[in-house]
């Protein structure tokens, strides 16, 4: 059962004098398994936040529904269970980094007996034990990302939301976060994730959602995604076209690519087999044969350009 | 509940870090050094001679009350002090909702299992404690400084504290209304300091200058609904710190207490009904 139902979920912020009504978001539906982390993908201002923004009840809907475990959207009760860590958070500048995570543990109902250890806990789970009793203003944008992270993740959330996580974060900074959330998801947790950094996303995620101006394009997994349907690369020793008889040909089209390798659309999957087992039969030695798989980054630009153009 | 207490205390260390209650603290101890060294040029002895002199030509003059006289001077000490804390506190007080609203700063609250009017209220219930306590630090060390001074202990002087914060309350009530509503501490402070040194203060005479604005019924009757919605602070600070040293008169809650105490959650349920519709 998912964790996360959204159904046709719609946001229209009313326009005033002399600016015109602006629709974020635009019947979209989705749901989020237990135990995955879920990328929402798109541009800026596509509504990434916006959706983020509602299962949070932090804006309300102008129309359609959702739920979070089970309860409608909007209740209170349900956030005890989610952590968030939302894009440009501001955190006072005149509170230290567990002064931080002290009110924050508060406000998310974590019993006063926990909340020392609980503070100690996260704040050496981001990397920032040695900042704890720095003033949160002295902080780099990496140190408050980690710190956002860390009052996200103090209640224990079974739901982490998380909006653009690596942003200002360094190389290394950004393995480590990857490495957290990989690591919160063996526990157990479900991580919705929005970024607009794609290598990232295609490395953790288990499912994507593409959304531009506010409207859903495409969804599933990233191999789903990522996997071109009925194109396959071959790479062999020598010569392969002449050893290919003449009534295959007519199933596929193919090209050779700059990099040695020979790309077949086929006209279905079941012509692969058929294919590597007449190159295997003329003695051809095969180096690689797999279906092509195009980056994440190359399937959004062209989902997004796709929808430009309808 | 939880919430509230700690959105309060989160509200109250805000308030601490920032200089504007560094600086109340500051005009609070001049308030004192004003008021002892207004007890010190006080010379008791003399102005029983003196009037002691009048009374012997004059034998309807009653006679000399010390007493009377030191609580005179203390209602007027208290005026000035209600006066200048109500302002410091609006002051001190009007940014909080404004900052509290920021983008990045009211999403982690609101993600959190935080009601909204628990919010609203967290902030309302911390700002003014801790300009009830700045108030309280006030009125206390000017009363021990002048009595100490004086040698006379008059403990109704502390009573003006009730007037004194029913005022900021209904004020900071106001506030933090328009300062939700506009998110601008600016237009907050402009409204609140309106309300207090100028509308409050013509409501409260508005039968005397009537006849000047050519006592047409509409005025009247727009002046009346004014009144009825707009603090009435200047009868607030004015009559009931004079009641307070009239005997007998203290503590009594009267029509204008009520009246402010209702305005205060008309207030504030104001400002907690846009604060839960508001997107963010």
């Amino acid at each position: 059962m998912a964790i996360i139902e959204v159904d046709a979920l719609t946001k229209v912020y009313k326009g005033g004098f002399r600016k015109p009504s602006v629709t974020a978001l635009k019947e979209f539906s989705l749901e989020v398994e237990p135990g995955t982390i879920f990328g929402l993908l798109g541009r800026n201002g596509a509504g990434k936040t916006t959706f983020i923004k509602l299962l949070l009840a932090i804006i309300s809907p102008t129309s359609g529904s959702f739920s979070v475990f089970g309860e409608e959207g909007g209740s209170v009760a349900y956030k005890k269970k989610i952590g968030y860590l939302p894009e440009n958070h501001k955190f006072p500048g005149f509170l230290t980094g567990s002064e931080v995570l002290f009110y924050m543990a508060g406000l998310s109902q974590v019993p006063s007996a926990q909340i020392k250890s609980k503070i100690t806990a996260n704040l050496k789970l981001v990397g920032l034990s040695e900042a704890a009793n720095k003033k949160v203003k002295t902080y780099s944008k990496g140190m408050m990302q980690r710190l956002g992270l860390a009052q996200a993740l103090i209640h224990d959330p079974e739901i982490i939301f998380l909006d653009e996580p690596t942003d200002g974060v360094d190389p290394i900074g950004r393995k480590e976060i990857r490495d957290l959330l990989i690591h919160l998801k063996e526990q157990g947790k479900t991580i919705f994730l929005n970024s607009h950094i794609l290598s990232e996303v295609e490395l953790i995620t288990d499912r994507v959602a593409i959304i531009e101006k506010g409207e859903l394009l495409k969804e599933g997994t990233v191999k789903d995604l990522t996997t071109s349907q009925r194109e396959y690369k071959l790479f062999t020793g020598s010569e392969v076209v002449q050893h290919l008889p003449e009534a295959l040909k007519e199933s596929y089209s193919m090209r050779v690519g700059k990099d040695g390798f020979y790309y077949f659309t086929l006209d279905s999957n079941a012509i692969a087999n058929e294919l590597l087992q007449e190159v295997i039969n003329a003695k051809i030695e095969v180096k690689e044969f797999s279906e092509v798989r195009h980056s994440l980054e190359e399937i959004f630009i062209q989902v997004v350009t796709d929808a430009e153009v309808k | 509940m939880m919430a509230i207490y700690y959105i309060s205390r989160y509200t109250m260390r805000e308030m601490l870090s920032k200089k504007v209650i560094l600086t109340f603290l500051v005009i609070s101890g001049i308030a004192v050094i004003i008021s002892g060294l207004i007890a010190a040029g006080i010379d008791l002895a003399s102005m029983k001679e003196q009037h002691e002199a009048q009374a012997a030509l004059n034998p309807m003059i009653p006679p000399f009350d010390a007493r009377t006289l030191v609580l005179q001077i203390q209602a007027n000490i208290a005026t000035t002090v209600a006066a200048l804390g109500v302002f410091l506190g609006v002051f001190a007080t009007a940014s909080l909702m404004p900052s509290f609203m920021e983008k990045g700063t009211i999403d982690v609250f609101l993600s959190k299992p935080v009601a909204r009017y628990q919010a609203l209220l967290g902030r309302f219930i911390g700002s003014f404690l801790m300009v009830a306590a700045n108030l309280a630090v006030m009125i206390l060390g000017v009363w021990l400084t002048f009595s100490a001074i004086i040698g006379i202990w008059e403990p109704r002087f502390l009573l003006s504290f009730l007037p004194i914060i029913l005022t900021f309350a209904v004020l900071l009530s106001l506030t933090l209304l328009v300062s939700t509503l506009s998110n601008s501490s600016g237009v907050a402070i402009m409204i609140s300091y309106i309300v207090f040194l100028v509308i409050s203060p013509l409501l409260a005479i508005r039968a005397e200058i009537l006849p000047f604005l050519g006592d047409s019924e509409a005025l009247k009757w727009v002046m009346e609904v004014l009144y009825h919605v707009i603090p009435k602070t200047q009868e607030l600070l004015n009559a009931h710190i004079v009641n307070v040293f009239d005997e007998g008169a203290a503590g009594n809650p009267s029509e204008v207490i009520m009246s402010t105490l209702a305005l205060i959650f008309a207030y504030l349920g104001g400002a907690i009904a846009y604060f839960e519709k508001k997107d963010f």
